[in-house]
Formats: C-alpha cells, sequence, structure tokens
C-alpha cells in the first residue's frame, strides 16, 4: 500500500518543498538533512537515503534556489558542504507553500464529499 | 570497508566526471558525519545499500533518460574510434600499395641504381600507427561499455 503508485507520485511531488523547508529553517548539511527528514517523516515517507537526496540537493543549486559552502570540519577532519537558500529559493518556497496550503484545503474539499469512505 | 565500498560505488555511477567527482565527495562527507554521530561504517552501509543499489538511486533521480544518453554516448564514442581506426589504416595501406618498389623508377620493371629521396617520414607508417592508437582506444571503450552494463 505504501509504496504505490499514487503514493510515490504524492512523495515525488513534495520531497523538494521538504527540502526547501529544511534548508531555510538554518544552514545546514547532508547528514543532518537526511536524519531530520527521517526523524520527522521517515514513518511515512520512508527512510531516505543519502542516494536519493544527494540529486535533488543538486537540482535544487542547478536551479538556482539552494547554494552551498564547503567548510572544513573540525568534529571529524575531513569538510562539510553547508546549504542555504537563495532569494530566489525563498521565494520560490514562499510560492510553494501558499499553493500547497490551497491545495490541500481543495483537495480536503473533494475528499469530504465522500466522508463515508474513510477508514 | 569504507574504501571498498565508495571503490565500488565509482565504478557503478554511471553519470559524468564531474557529478561523479561530486558524489564521491558527498558520500565521504556522509561517512565522516555519521562518524562523528556514533555510527559505525557498517550501520552507514547497511543503510546505502550495496554500491549497486546506492548508484542505482542516484540514476533513478537524474532519470532514465540520462541513462539512456550516457549508454548512446558511449556507442557513438566507439562508433567514432572504429571509423577513424578504419579510415587510417586504409590511408596507409593505400600509400603503401600505390609507391613503386625500392630502386624502381618509372614505369620500367627492371632495377637501377637510382636512389629516390622521398620525405623524411614516412606517411605509411605515420597512418598505421595513428590506425593502432585508435584501435586500442576503441577495444578500450567497448571494454569499458561492456563492463558497464
Amino acid at each position: 500500500m505504501a509504496d504505490s503508485k499514487y503514493i510515490q507520485q504524492f512523495k515525488k511531488g513534495s520531497f523538494e518543498m521538504i527540502l526547501l523547508c529544511l534548508i531555510a529553517k538554518k544552514e545546514t548539511y547532508g547528514y543532518e538533512i537526511i536524519t531530520e527528514l527521517n526523524e520527522t517523516g521517515g514513518k511515512i515517507f520512508g527512510y531516505a537515503k543519502e542516494g536519493t537526496i544527494y540529486p535533488m540537493l543538486y537540482r535544487l543549486q542547478d536551479a538556482g534556489l539552494a547554494q552551498c559552502r564547503i567548510a572544513p570540519s573540525q568534529a571529524n577532519g575531513g569538510s562539510k558542504k553547508y546549504y542555504s537558500l537563495t532569494d530566489k529559493g525563498r521565494e520560490t518556497l514562499q510560492e510553494l507553500i501558499s499553493f500547497w496550503r490551497s491545495y490541500t484545503v481543495c483537495v480536503d474539499s473533494f475528499i469530504d464529499t465522500v466522508k463515508d469512505l474513510e477508514a | 570497508m569504507r574504501e571498498k565500498y565508495i571503490k565500488k560505488v565509482k565504478k557503478e555511477l554511471a553519470v559524468s566526471r564531474k557529478q561523479k567527482c561530486e558524489i564521491i565527495r558527498d558520500l565521504n562527507e556522509a561517512f565522516d558525519s555519521a562518524k562523528e554521530h556514533g555510527e559505525t561504517e557498517k550501520q552507514v552501509i547497511d543503510r546505502l545499500g550495496s554500491p549497486k543499489d546506492f548508484a542505482d538511486n542516484i540514476h533513478e533521480q537524474f532519470g532514465i533518460n540520462y541513462i539512456e544518453r550516457q549508454k548512446r554516448k558511449k556507442q557513438i564514442q566507439i562508433g567514432i574510434a572504429i571509423t577513424t581506426m578504419i579510415i587510417t589504416f586504409a590511408i596507409g595501406i593505400l600509400i603503401r600499395t600505390s609507391r613503386a618498389p625500392e630502386n624502381v623508377i618509372g614505369q620500367a620493371d627492371s632495377m637501377t641504381s637510382i636512389q629516390i629521396n622521398g620525405p623524411a617520414i614516412d606517411l605509411s607508417v605515420l597512418f598505421m600507427s595513428l590506425g593502432i592508437v585508435a584501435l586500442v582506444i576503441a577495444v578500450a571503450l567497448i571494454i569499458r561499455y561492456i563492463r558497464r552494463k
């Protein structure tokens, strides 16, 4: 059920917006993004993996919505890529959120007409 | 364990060199960060799945067309290498066969002792060696193509 084609499409449609939300909150890096994503949404979305999230982050960068800087990491001696939103990213997220709000209200109004089907 | 995993991922990834570098950098960071948060290498690898799973995840995100495009690009490269090889070999052979045997002058069929000073570089050898280079490249590309599959 959780992996049906329709549900996959729901997830696909919202994942990038969710990533924008996580990056908008504060400057963050890959591991933190995935951990937060899984802690909050893992049960519903299924547990996200690096292989899925990285290409999305690259796409957000390519689209000019997110930017990153690489900084050395004191904690582990390596380096970390910190993501933040660009102005365009912030604007896009605002638009997406306002659309999402009206979208859910609209979809809910259809669902409400068949309330007796709801489990 | 980690090095071996990353090496295998590198082999599986069918993306551009630039993207591969970025993905491997990020994968290294993922291991570092996980360690920092108390995860073992084994835990990370269990989560990421096999190197092939990880690469397939990436490919899926880049889109199926992407994989097809990469495949097509490789086929074109092989085609170019083979065509170059055939043309350079053909030119080399042509130069060699259209040349009169040594110590023959004009259409005469008997030997003379006149020396002909040709160009310093034998063009047929040059083309033949270019052909061999193209052959080596073609074989290397074909091997890489088959191994990817």
